[in-house]
């Protein structure tokens, strides 16, 4: 009777430390926290999923807004669509695009933010990886605004197709002002940076890109606009701006339009690369008061009236 | 027969303890990686391990729980704070994009006698008939070396009305300030940065006061700032002192800081003052929207080596000495 009851104590003994020594495990064993979901502030969790991403997006839009963190690799097929006053943080992990959709679809949102990320672009993309627009019918009040993009880095694993854009803003009507692109770096791409005003009807004013570095590019920043004052992209700042040319590179910053965009620390470097180079700048006849302050240039056309540069002698 | 019975009553309650330990054991757990909407997250907590119910007066008390071992509070949720946040040395609170209004005429945060610590990602929510500065670094009189404010980070701040926009006409004018380095005679402020932040219908933006000829306020950073719509952009309202004194605020970094002109703006960036305060991608936008305007930049004659990068400058009072353009096709 005795050793039946110490063999009783011993194994509730056993399962205890058993079920404690689970509980232990279930805070520190990295594959089954929460850590490695989609969680959001709301206190809620999802799979890893590209869709699960909206949904927990989706679940703070606006109201209340809060913060969605990325707790493991994914795979996305169709567009994440940023909401006002939420931010996502991807912590460092991979989102691979397996369809030709932007990564992310931007508009109609002010104050959100979308950090850390790596992106992998598939074999012959063609689209942005990062579009802001406007649609159809945008009126003041949906400009996109605020929005802060930082930490991202795109890759492009194939050697032979660099068809897409990094970054697009599409302004299409109304505008968009004073977001912020910083610390991204985009990998083999057809566009580093496509600022697109086509019509009279918006502009794209006091932005923000930032340390940006684009490795292999056919331009490195375009500006297509509608060349008439005071619309296109006026009083943006470009900082720490770089790219490296490669054999299927044209152009540097093509076309600057607008008032008074400043360009400090920008340049391009490996420009003997380029088969069939135009310009590493190019200033169109629309443009005022561009403020160039340029690591280095190789060949520039400036048809702008009163461009600024910070070395003597250049122009 | 009573030596058996205590053994026996032994065994149970060991038994019972054993029991009972696991089950509360996996019920927390349980409750904290499953439940919806009760856990950790949505609380207040430190990175001691402590939680809090989201009562914005719990904030202080998460920060003041890290005493002087350094660390971060979340804050996992809406909060209503009914006094300011004192920060603490080596302190980080994160807000993570929520919201935090301010009951009563408050400061959001005040850095007195503080250094390293970091606020960042939060929606403050002011209403009308606000005067207190949101963001308040402070030196009392003779606030000694170790009391100065130095290397904190204030980031990705968004400071709004919510009733203050009028459609059509833009944001009424209120009597808050955003940013302010109040300077009553301590030693200095030192290397603070401020970083993301946007604020509308302001009396002031960024406000230097310095009343006394004592102390300075040097290297601190304004990065990345949009200020819409405002009376007063940027101020130094520095005491006019001997020549001679090397104090005030020098060598101050203003980097793509933006104003929108409102009609009730009066200066832009007003009476800079002292030693190469560097003002690079500073714009005071649409200065022809003013009713009475004064400047849209002054600089005092007590200013030197001033840099200036502006996108354009539309009417400058400039008695500085040796300021520096980047360009000047506007004078």
């Amino acid at each position: 009777m005795e050793r039946f009851r110490i063999l009783l104590v011993v194994s509730f003994l056993v399962l205890g430390i058993y079920l404690v020594g689970s509980v232990t495990r279930s805070f520190s064993d990295s594959h089954d926290t929460k850590e490695s979901f989609i969680r959001n502030s709301n206190g809620k969790y999802w799979e890893l999923s590209g869709e699960n991403l909206q949904a927990a997006i989706d679940d703070l839009n606006d109201e209340p807004g809060g913060t969605v963190w990325v707790g493991g690799n994914l795979t996305v097929s169709s567009s994440i669509e940023p909401k006002s006053y939420v931010m996502v943080d991807f912590q460092n992990n991979l989102v691979m695009l397996d369809a030709d959709v932007p990564f992310l679809e931007v508009s109609a949102c002010r104050f959100g933010a979308i950090k850390n990320v790596k992106v992998e672009v598939p074999e012959d993309y063609t689209s942005p990886v990062i579009l802001l627009y406007n649609p159809p019918g945008a009126v003041w009040a949906d400009r996109v605004r605020y929005m802060v993009f930082e930490n991202i880095l795109i890759k492009n694993p194939s050697s032979v197709s660099h068809e897409y854009t990094g970054i697009k803003v599409d302004i299409r009507t109304s505008n968009m002002a004073i977001n912020t692109f910083r610390n991204i770096q985009i990998e083999n791409c057809k566009n580093g940076l496509h600022l697109k005003s086509p019509g009279p009807n918006g502009w794209g004013n006091g932005f923000q890109f930032e340390n940006i570095w684009v490795d292999g590019f056919e331009t490195l920043v375009w500006f297509e606009g509608c060349g008439i004052a005071n619309k296109d992209f006026n009083h943006n700042v470009f900082e720490a701006v770089k790219g490296r040319a490669s054999s299927w590179t044209k152009d540097g910053f093509k076309n600057i339009n607008g008032q008074s965009n400043h360009f400090d620390q920008c340049g391009v470097s490996n420009w003997e690369a380029a088969s069939s180079p135009n310009y590493d700048w190019s200033i169109s006849g629309s443009a005022g008061t561009a403020y160039i302050c340029p690591t280095r240039v190789h060949s520039i056309s400036d048809a702008g009236s009163r461009t600024r540069f910070c070395i003597p002698g250049l122009r | 027969m009573i030596k058996k019975n205590t053994s026996k009553v032994l065994t149970v309650t060991v038994i019972l303890a054993v029991t009972l330990l696991s089950v509360y054991l996996i019920g927390s757990v349980t409750r904290v990686i499953s439940a919806s909407t009760d856990n950790k997250d949505t609380l207040i907590r430190n990175s001691k391990g402590n939680y809090w119910e989201l009562d914005g007066d719990n904030i202080q008390v998460a920060i003041d729980d890290l005493g002087e071992d350094r660390g971060t509070v979340w804050v996992g949720g809406e909060t209503t704070i009914s006094s300011p946040i004192l920060l603490k040395n080596n302190i980080m609170v994160d807000f993570q994009y929520h919201k935090v209004y301010l009951d009563g005429d408050i400061s959001f945060v005040r850095a007195q006698t503080c250094s390293h610590a970091t606020v960042k990602n939060a929606r403050v929510k002011i209403t009308d008939g606000h005067t207190a500065s949101i963001i308040h670094l402070y030196l009392a009189p003779g606030a000694g070396w170790p009391d100065r404010v130095r290397y904190n980070t204030f980031e990705n701040i968004y400071i709004n009305n919510p009733s203050s926009w009028i459609e059509g006409v833009g944001y009424s004018k209120h009597d808050h300030v955003g940013i302010h380095l109040e300077n009553n005679g301590g030693t200095n402020f030192l290397y603070n940065t401020f970083k993301d932040i946007q604020m509308h219908g302001v009396k002031t933006g960024i406000y230097l006061e310095q009343p006394v000829c004592s102390g300075w306020g040097n290297g601190n950073q304004f990065e990345n700032i949009w200020i819409d719509q405002f009376e007063t952009m940027i101020w130094f309202d520095v005491a006019i002192c001997d020549p001679s004194w090397a104090g005030a605020f020098n060598q101050n970094v203003f980097q793509n800081v933006k104003g929108q002109s409102a009609t009730y703006s009066v200066h832009g960036v007003r009476d800079v003052s002292h030693n190469g305060n560097h003002f690079d991608h500073v714009l005071v936008w649409d200065w022809w929207a003013p009713t009475n305007p004064v400047n849209d930049w002054s600089l005092r004659n007590d200013s030197s080596r001033t840099y200036i990068c502006a996108h354009y400058i539309s009417d400058i009072d400039d008695q500085g000495r040796h300021t520096r353009y980047c360009d000047n096709p506007w004078t």
